[in-house]
């Protein structure tokens, strides 16, 4: 099992790779840019406060906040949008690939073939992942402190962790859930597509419910709203609802997937 | 004893009945050939045994074990080759090789494979052909020497020289008492190297047998030629049927007895020739897909 496990993990280290880049030269873009915003944070507050307050509750900027850190800022430019873009995609790419993706190419029946039981394959599979989204959590969530040090930026290195824990719980709950439609399919395209549509509507959900106070409610059937980047990057603390939801919600559909993967028929053609 | 043992198994999806009620045993020391057209049920009925899908009835038991519950056990005396040679694509033949090694433990057997059947383990499997992947695959299920090796076309995409390698190499697993089950389109292939043969129709077995029961059944096919006019509809019956004719002449297929049909042959005074021939195992099979 720990040969497919460690086999998996050097499969998919240069899309791990490629994806970290991404979000580290986003950071990198950001935190060079900060200390010239910050010098000018007065008459910048003073423009955004003349945009709709609405629209600033969609994206959960505050701009108080906004200026006064780069924790802040990150907070409003970067974990609000790209970094969250950024682990789905990896996430959904790599739970779509992993147990369907196999069926539809067929090598999963090399596996099969192998005197490993289908919860060890499963396992090894599963946790692989779950190690390539933690790496990619860390290290892209990390990738701010040395560029902060390199450009004489204050930041706070505790902030960073704690939105690594939250960042990671949400791509957990995302991952199991691929995880789930991607042992139930034998094609790659189908759970990443659901999963994929599923976060859009719930993105949607989140940003309409703060528009309209009739249908605020809805943001409550939202991951997004769970998400709570902003306390965890700018003030470092976690509300334990949040945790409590997107673990359940893994674990329920790791367990799920686990079952649906050692009982089904697997048929590659 | 016998190393496969399949009673009354059944495979459906949804109303497709892809195996419906076969039964079989396969000894040890044997090469049993599953020979059947497409959609027979031959790739559903290995897959049933190395525990991809499940059977909807019946049992398998391999090894005097129950397939499905003890599948990750049984695995390590199985050999297993799938029909399209699965692998891939952005790995070398040698990252395949290893990863086996790493679960299976490492065998010199593999490198004797790697250098007979001159396949060279550096490249990538997307940029190996047809034949060389199947080399791969079978180098893959080969590799470990298990007891039992399930085979599913093992020679198809392969050249005539490498047919009879792998017939070779077959032949002395069996010797040294391992057990090959093997499905094949090829009749050539099953009458030169298996032992009996198990045919498949639409999911159902037509017939369990000997391959040198199944090439002494006596069919015969007689060919007849005369001088002017044809007697095709006399010739019929008595277990003779005209399965070609000719401008001069009709050939005749006839099961059993061929003395009654060369009687009335001889009764023709316009006959001129007359051919008579064993049908060929191909022939025989026929039979069986009618």
């Amino acid at each position: 099992m720990f040969s497919l496990f460690l086999k998996t993990i050097r499969k998919n280290i240069f899309g791990l790779a490629v994806y970290t880049l991404i979000s580290a030269a986003f950071v990198w873009m950001y935190v060079a840019f900060y200390p010239s915003l910050a010098k000018e944070s007065e008459i910048l507050k003073k423009s955004f406060e003349a945009l709709p307050k609405e629209f600033f509750q969609a994206f959960d900027i505050e701009i108080g906040t906004y200026f006064s850190s780069l924790e802040g800022f990150l907070s409003g430019e970067y974990f609000s949008i790209i970094w969250p873009i950024v682990l789905i995609i990896l996430t959904i790419a790599y739970a779509s690939t992993s147990i369907a993706g196999e069926v539809e190419k067929g090598t999963i029946e090399l596996l099969l073939a192998q005197p490993i039981s289908r919860l060890k394959i499963f396992l090894a599979k599963y946790f692989s992942g779950i190690v390539i989204i933690a790496a990619f959590v860390l290290l892209s969530n990390f990738s701010a402190v040395p560029f902060a040090a390199l450009h004489n930026v204050d930041y706070q290195l505790q902030n960073y962790l704690t939105m690594s824990i939250i960042g990671f719980l949400f791509g957990f709950a995302i991952f199991g859930i691929c995880t789930l439609l991607s042992s139930l399919s034998s094609t790659k395209g189908r759970p990443a597509a659901i999963t994929g549509g599923v976060l859009i509507i719930m993105y949607a959900l989140n940003i309409f419910s703060a528009f309209q106070e009739s249908i605020d409610n809805l943001k409550f059937a939202s991951f997004f709203h769970y998400y709570d980047f902003k306390e965890a990057i700018v003030n470092n603390s976690i509300d334990i609802t949040n945790v409590s939801l997107f673990l359940a919600v893994g674990i329920i559909t790791t367990v799920a997937a686990t079952v649906v993967f050692i009982k089904r028929d697997i048929s590659t053609t | 004893m016998n190393v496969i043992r399949i009673k009354n198994l059944k495979k459906y999806f949804g109303k497709t009945r892809a195996v419906d009620g076969i039964s079989f045993d396969a000894g040890e020391g044997e090469i049993l050939g599953f020979l059947g057209p497409n959609g027979a049920g031959k790739t559903t009925t290995i897959r049933c045994m190395m525990d991809f899908i499940r059977p909807t009835s019946g049992t398998i038991e391999i090894f005097g074990l129950d397939a499905q519950k003890n599948a990750a056990k049984l695995k390590k005396d199985i050999g297993h080759l799938s029909s399209e040679s699965t692998l891939y694509d952005s790995w070398t033949g040698k990252e395949h090789i290893e990863l086996l090694e790493k679960i299976r433990g490492a065998n010199d057997f593999g490198n004797k494979l790697i250098k007979d059947l001159k396949f060279d383990p550096r490249k990538k499997a997307k940029a190996l052909s047809t034949g060389n992947r199947r080399k791969l695959g079978i180098i893959l299920a080969l590799m470990h020497q298990p007891k039992l090796l399930l085979l599913d076309e093992p020679t198809v995409g392969l050249d005539p020289l490498l047919q009879n390698y792998i017939y070779d190499l077959l032949k002395k697993q069996v010797m040294s008492g391992k057990t090959v089950f093997m499905s094949s389109h090829n009749l050539a292939e099953v009458e030169k190297i298996c032992d009996r043969v198990v045919v498949l129709r639409d999911g159902k077995i037509v017939a369990v047998e000997k391959v040198s029961e199944i090439r002494a059944k006596k069919i015969y096919t007689i060919s007849a030629y005369f001088e002017g006019e044809v007697p095709k509809k006399e010739l019929s019956g008595d277990g003779a049927q005209v399965v070609e004719e000719f401008s001069d002449g009709l050939a005749l297929k006839v099961k059993g007895n061929i003395k009654p049909i060369i009687a009335r042959l001889s009764r023709y005074k316009n006959l001129k020739d007359v051919t008579i021939s064993h049908a060929s195992l191909e022939e025989v099979f026929m039979e069986f897909y009618r």
